[in-house]
């Protein structure tokens, strides 16, 4: 015999499971009759379809906000692959936070990890580009680099100086251009697919205009080890191994990075 | 002495829900700009606990024009797990970026621990429900230091195990934890529809003197039941529930809230004005 449910936390976690459910809930008899145990009904909505209009509503919440973070992907995989891809995030990962701004977190490691999406790297590289977007818009602010540190600094002292900076900084690696496609398909074209072609990319914050740079491969490196927190010393030394063309560049480099505002600090 | 009394809580006039797409509008400095016909601002609080960058800048610029008034959706006062603590921290850092009058979020629960709803649904008129949120509400106004007022949302479902009704609930609720109402006419309007009461009977059981704010907005009609979209004008019927609730409990701050389908900023202003001329006339 079943029995009502009454308690606060029973009803909760009951209602949080079923709105959460693909299937209309008066299209399933044993979720109609939990439903009664539940809900009222109305003059015009039985218990179910009361339930129903929750369900309804979780879905259409989250679907959009995926689609507004991710308009590339439904590009990629058409109205109906984008929504299957937005069922079994949510399957994957139920939304366990607070804001909806952080519901999409996660995608970029789920399309390069599940099936069959992971067969497609432009879908996790599409991913990566718009979350780093999403990452830097509203990542914390930082006082302007004093460049003036960058003259009184003694020669040896470089050595053992790490770099912060600006907190809005995202690396990316990728296996596509992806960061030319989004632009493309955010600007209502239809872009074609891109070719196969390792990218390395910054996405920053300057002056509350976001921007995207393409850095090439040793630089990239580079940046990487210095965001780690690898002295400037050390960090010179593993990329001049990988590559000991690149120890001319190195300056170019900063002061390129001076001018975009990624830097935050020099510590001596 | 009436909640708003005690903590001396000012009728802001006629506001408006900021929202992005309208933030041209709003930062217009021209001298007879739309904007000049609106007294206050409301945010979505949970949009604004970022640490930085343009969400931010646009805050300080709000502030610098008008009282601003975080309202939130995700504190999910009714949820049986324990309060999000970080959340708490976020919308305490908001207050004391603002220095609002009050904040305010719902009466209802939006998740349980792993799920997120990001809904707002609405709670069972139980006792057991009625002394868990008393002792949150009061948990959070002790904590964010400020008065703290509770909405009545809308609803499409109701629990075979409430004892009471929903005005009942959040009079006793708002009497017992002493805090304020954010009386929801549109929600009233729609709840009511939907399950059958009368609107006018809600608006005449809530005490008076714990109105901190009035919302208007507008509804989606799905046919069999209606939808609390905030995508259309508000209807007349729920511009007739605001007059009776000034009626009842004098002037009283009044916000416009639009969200989907987001109109003209002048078709905006319209509706607040019309709110201006409604509170013009009762009050003479």
């Amino acid at each position: 015999m079943t029995r009502s449910r009454e308690g606060l936390a029973e009803l909760q976690t009951f209602l949080a499971q079923v709105v959460q459910r693909a299937r209309p809930i008066p299209e399933d008899a044993a979720l109609v009759a939990e439903a009664e145990l539940v809900a009222t009904g109305s003059a015009r909505l039985s218990p179910a379809e009361q339930v129903d209009v929750y369900r309804e509503q979780f879905w259409l919440r989250h679907h959009g906000s995926l689609l507004e973070d991710y308009s590339t992907l439904r590009h990629l995989l058409g109205v109906e692959g984008f929504e299957g891809l937005c069922r079994r995030y949510l399957d994957a990962h139920p939304p366990d936070c607070p804001s909806l701004r952080d519901l999409a977190a996660k995608m970029p490691s789920f399309l390069a990890h599940t099936d069959p999406y992971r067969d497609d790297a432009l879908l996790a590289d599409c991913a990566a580009v718009e979350w780093a977007f999403i990452e830097a818009f509203d990542a914390a602010d930082a006082p302007p680099f004093d460049a003036s540190v960058l003259a009184t600094t003694e020669e040896d002292a470089w050595e053992r100086a790490t770099i912060a900076f600006h907190p809005s900084l995202q690396f990316l690696s990728l296996a596509h251009p992806a960061h030319m496609f989004r632009a493309a398909v955010r600007a209502g074209e239809t872009p074609e697919r891109p070719a196969a072609q390792r990218t390395h990319l910054v996405v920053y914050r300057a002056n509350d205009l976001l921007g995207v740079e393409v850095v090439e491969a040793m630089a990239f490196a580079l940046l990487e080890r210095l965001a780690r927190g690898m002295p400037l010393g050390p960090a010179g030394e593993e990329i001049a191994a990988m590559d000991d063309s690149v120890e001319s560049s190195i300056g170019a480099w900063f002061q390129a990075w001076v001018g975009l505002g990624w830097l935050r600090e020099v510590r001596v | 002495m009436s909640f708003r009394a005690r903590h001396g809580l000012p009728d802001l006039g006629v506001g408006i829900g900021a929202r992005v797409r309208h933030f041209p509008a709003i930062f217009d400095e021209t001298p007879d700009a739309a904007v000049s016909k609106i007294d206050w601002f409301e945010i979505i609080s949970d949009n604004f606990f970022c640490a930085g960058g343009l969400p931010q800048k646009n805050l300080q610029r709000l502030r610098a024009l008008r009282p601003v008034v975080p309202h939130g959706v995700s504190l999910s006062i009714g949820a049986s797990h324990a309060l999000d603590e970080g959340y708490l921290r976020g919308l305490k850092g908001l207050v004391a970026k603002l220095h609002p009058p009050w904040a305010s979020d719902h009466l209802c629960w939006c998740g349980v621990p792993g799920a997120d709803l990001h809904d707002l649904l609405p709670l069972p008129y139980t006792r057991e429900a009625l002394s868990h949120v008393v002792e949150r509400v009061r948990q959070v106004q002790d904590f964010l230091e400020l008065p703290f007022a509770l909405e009545n949302v809308s609803s499409y479902m109701t629990y075979r195990a409430s004892t009471m009704p929903e005005w009942e609930f959040l009079a006793e609720v708002a009497e017992r934890a002493d805090c304020g109402i954010l009386l929801d006419c549109n929600n009233v309007f729609v709840s009511a529809y939907n399950h059958g009461f009368d609107p006018n009977a809600y608006i005449d059981a809530i005490p008076a003197d714990r109105v901190v704010q009035i919302h208007l907005a507008g509804y989606t009609d799905k046919g069999s039941y209606l939808l609390d979209t905030h995508s259309a004008p508000v209807v007349d019927a729920v511009w007739e529930l605001y007059r009776r609730t000034l009626r009842r409990i004098g002037p009283t701050s009044t916000l416009i809230e639009w969200d989907d389908d987001l109109p003209a900023f002048d078709v905006l202003v319209a509706e607040a004005e019309r709110a201006r001329r409604i509170r013009d006339e009762v009050a003479s």
